[in-house]
């Protein structure tokens, strides 16, 4: 069964907000294997690669969390990271189900302006080639006498910096080429027409439903319980705010 | 009339010299024009000044008219002139903006502001005409660079346009996804009647498909006609656009006829080949240098290299030549110590900080802003002393010493190999690998590649990888023929390259077809004929 992009995306949403709501350890948690499940159904190995930088990200701010704040800090740290993964987890959900000229079909059909649309879009069509771009150049300098196996973090950063100086070099020469190339593909263009749409079944509408309602209860939750800093404050030890408390 | 040039000139902003100047022309519907010519002599601009990426990409001081299917492009925006004009770059990666074949077919359709049924009935006939219906469903990253152009060239399709212009859609290619590209763009001249600008290095592969060859040189066009006959009215390989091998000979021997091809030259090359016989003697070669024994590595569980073992030694060029894929630049790899093998070894009988390693794409030697900060930081990085008087030397020595002070990324394909090599050559290593070093280059460039790979070999092993059967030729003291992993065949030259239908340079299958199978012909010098 082929997902509804655009039923994808509003349970992106979704997950996102109700990852930015929820303050217990258990609901994040429930929330990070929901946001998890559907990987099953989506291209594993996609999903792996975003989640395998997101797992490390994570535990580095985990360490980060306890060593800057203490163990006291310990529950509020794991449920930010538990918010963040699951967050990282919907992301590559939808990006490991969907083509990224899905995202292009959903922007275009929420009336958001063609330019921003095809930054976005292309940014992600090139994603792939500038990891390749940076794993070639990494091994050009291997080749010339580069070292990356520096210790400390540091002198990692500091091995890495010339990578990065040469991808800037190359995504300059790209983007002319890309901006080249749209010229010439006649973008943009105020009469420009869709080839294809998104196909809306029944089903997707009651998925949509679904989730706007979920959603509106959220808000209308937000606007008459507490607010968003509230709960925030809330989740935090109080020597992070300083004792605020939304008094 | 299809294209018509009245005086027409164009000074890009911000440089001082005119890129094309005082320009004449009348093209007629249903040409083929080959537009040929060394780095910076104008043929891009020309093709820019056709599709009307200038004026309205590229500013500049422009003068003079332009007609193209009755419309002026200095006028018309770029996405009006897409209707007439069809454009394909020379990078298939960069050039394809969606990430699917047929939505990529489809995106300038849309922009075109067509109708959906259009749109379907475009993109399906645009699959067919280019055979690719087979993968419309495909992810861009996942093609072939071939492949990739054949998408490319279906998108430009798609839109009807009178005139194909492409610039040098080939020059990633390996040879046979090359062959490919351009039967397809000769089919759509003589199927269609579709007017094709061809901006080509490969004379040999191009020359004799035109019915029209277009000379640039400094900004003008000084030859005009029928590829044969101007051909043999200018100096090609003075112009540094060089000629098929069979043409370099019948020019040498004076004939007013100038076969392309090796049919052509069946008929008008007047050699007697088979009374030749080649004594050459074979170069001594050094020491050992290198000894690999049962060499194994994979990607993703799938054997790239699989129990190879060879020898490689000092004063030695040792060509490898094989189809994509069959795991020639990650050999490369091994040696130069970047990956590592999962089982066997390399014996190194030289430092093995002392290999040097050109990559095919040369920008990703590119770090800095200057070409003179970028040799010296390979010295830099390996710790060793009088770091810019070093990177001068090697400048000197390959020619590229006026361009200390230039941004690599503003340099020609051909001064960019050399700025690619320098980095490399600048430590001295003892093995030298370049990974497809000619792909994309002029003959000029190709000459002067010759040249250094004789001199390094002198002093250091030279380990060339390449699909170029005539640099093979002229280079190689041995070949290897790799396949899937290994290597099928390993040999001298003369064995390798010869009596094949392959793997044979173009003198050596004329030899071939005249009367003696076993004729060790390679290149022009066997015939006494100077490069």
């Amino acid at each position: 069964m082929t997902v509804n992009p655009a039923v994808l995306f509003a349970w992106v949403l979704l997950i996102v907000s109700l990852s930015l709501i929820m303050s217990s350890l258990f609901a994040v948690l429930i929330l990070l294997i929901v946001a998890s499940v559907p990987a099953v159904f989506a291209d594993l190995k996609r999903y792996g690669t975003y989640m395998k930088f997101s797992m490390l990200s994570a535990l580095l701010i985990f360490v980060f969390n306890i060593v800057l704040l203490g163990m006291g800090s310990l529950m509020f740290s794991l449920i930010m990271v538990l918010r963040l993964l699951a967050i990282t987890s919907a992301f590559a959900v939808f990006s490991s189900a969907t083509e990224f000229d899905d995202i292009v079909l959903i922007m275009d059909s929420l009336k958001i302006p063609q330019k921003s649309v095809f930054s976005i879009a292309l940014s992600m069509r090139f994603f792939p080639v500038l990891v390749g771009d940076a794993e070639q150049i990494r091994e050009s300098m291997v080749a010339r006498g580069m070292s990356f196996e520096e210790k400390g973090v540091k002198n990692k950063l500091k091995a890495r910096l010339p990578i990065l100086s040469s991808m800037v070099n190359l995504s300059l020469d790209r983007a002319i080429n890309i901006a080249e190339s749209l010229e010439l593909h006649g973008f943009p263009s105020k009469k420009r027409t869709r080839w294809t749409k998104i196909d809306y079944k029944v089903r997707d509408f009651v998925m949509l439903a679904l989730f706007a309602v979920d959603l509106l209860a959220l808000i209308i939750y937000l606007l008459t319980y507490q607010s968003f800093y509230e709960l925030l404050a809330a989740a935090m030890p109080a020597t992070i705010l300083g004792g605020y408390h939304g008094n | 009339m299809e294209i018509e040039l009245m005086n027409f000139g164009f000074k890009y902003a911000n440089t001082d010299k005119f890129a094309l100047r005082a320009l004449d022309l009348k093209i007629e519907s249903g040409e083929f024009v080959l537009i040929v010519g060394r780095s910076g002599s104008g043929k891009s601009t020309f093709l820019r000044a056709i599709n009307s990426l200038i004026p309205n990409f590229y500013g500049g001081e422009y003068l003079g008219k332009i007609l193209v299917g009755g419309k002026n492009p200095a006028c018309t925006p770029t996405r009006d002139m897409a209707r007439v004009v069809g454009t394909v770059l020379q990078d298939p990666e960069n050039q394809i903006l969606m990430s699917t074949v047929e939505r990529e077919i489809a995106f300038g359709l849309e922009n075109a502001g067509l109708q959906e049924e259009t749109i379907t009935r475009r993109v399906e006939e645009a699959l067919d005409l280019l055979d690719i219906a087979d993968i419309r469903k495909r992810k861009i990253v996942s093609l072939s660079g071939g492949e990739k152009q054949k998408v490319a060239i279906a998108a430009a399709m798609a839109r009807h346009p009178r005139i194909l212009v492409l610039d040098e859609p080939t020059s990633q290619l390996d040879p046979k996804s090359a062959e490919s590209i351009l039967a397809i763009v000769r089919r759509l001249n003589e199927d269609l009647g579709l007017t094709v600008l061809l901006v080509e290095h490969r004379v040999k592969n191009t020359m004799h498909l035109a019915d029209r060859i277009l000379v640039f040189d400094n900004a003008r066009v000084i030859g005009d006609g029928e590829p044969r006959l101007i051909a043999e009215q200018l100096d090609f390989d003075a112009l540094g656009i060089g000629y098929p091998p069979v043409a370099r000979v019948a020019k040498y021997q004076g004939l007013r006829h100038i076969p392309l091809t090796v049919k052509e030259a069946q008929k008008h090359l007047h050699v007697e080949l088979d009374k030749l016989r080649i004594t050459e003697k074979a170069r001594k070669h050094g020491k050992t240098a290198i000894e690999a024994k049962n060499l194994k590595f994979s990607y993703n569980k799938r054997a790239v290299i699989n129990n190879l073992s060879f020898k490689l030694y000092e004063n030695e060029v040792f060509g490898i030549i094989g189809r994509n894929g069959s795991g020639k630049s990650t050999l490369a790899k091994l040696i130069a110590g970047i990956i590592k093998p999962v089982r066997g070894k390399i014996i190194y009988k030289v430092p093995k900080d002392e290999i040097g390693l050109v990559f095919q794409n040369p920008n990703l030697h590119i770090i800095g802003n200057s070409v003179l900060e970028d040799i010296a930081y390979t010295l830099r990085a390996k710790g060793k002393k009088d770091v810019e008087s070093k990177s001068r030397k090697v400048m000197k020595y390959l020619g590229i010493e006026h361009l200390a002070a230039r941004n690599p990324m503003d340099l020609s394909g051909g001064e960019k190999l050399l700025f690619a090599m320098a980095t490399v050559l600048v430590f001295n290593p003892k093995i030298l690998i370049l990974d497809e070093p000619t792909r994309g280059l002029s003959w000029n460039m190709k000459k002067k590649l010759v040249a250094l790979v004789r001199d390094y070999a002198e002093h250091g092993t030279v380990i060339l990888i390449s699909h170029d059967i005539e640099l093979m030729a002229r280079l190689a003291d041995r070949v290897a023929l790799m396949s899937q992993g290994k290597f099928a065949l390993v040999g001298r030259r003369r064995d390798m390259l010869t009596s094949t239908l392959t793997f044979s340079t173009q003198l050596n299958k004329l030899a071939q077809r005249s009367g003696d199978a076993e004729s060790k012909i390679l290149i022009e010098e066997d015939l006494g004929v100077p490069i």
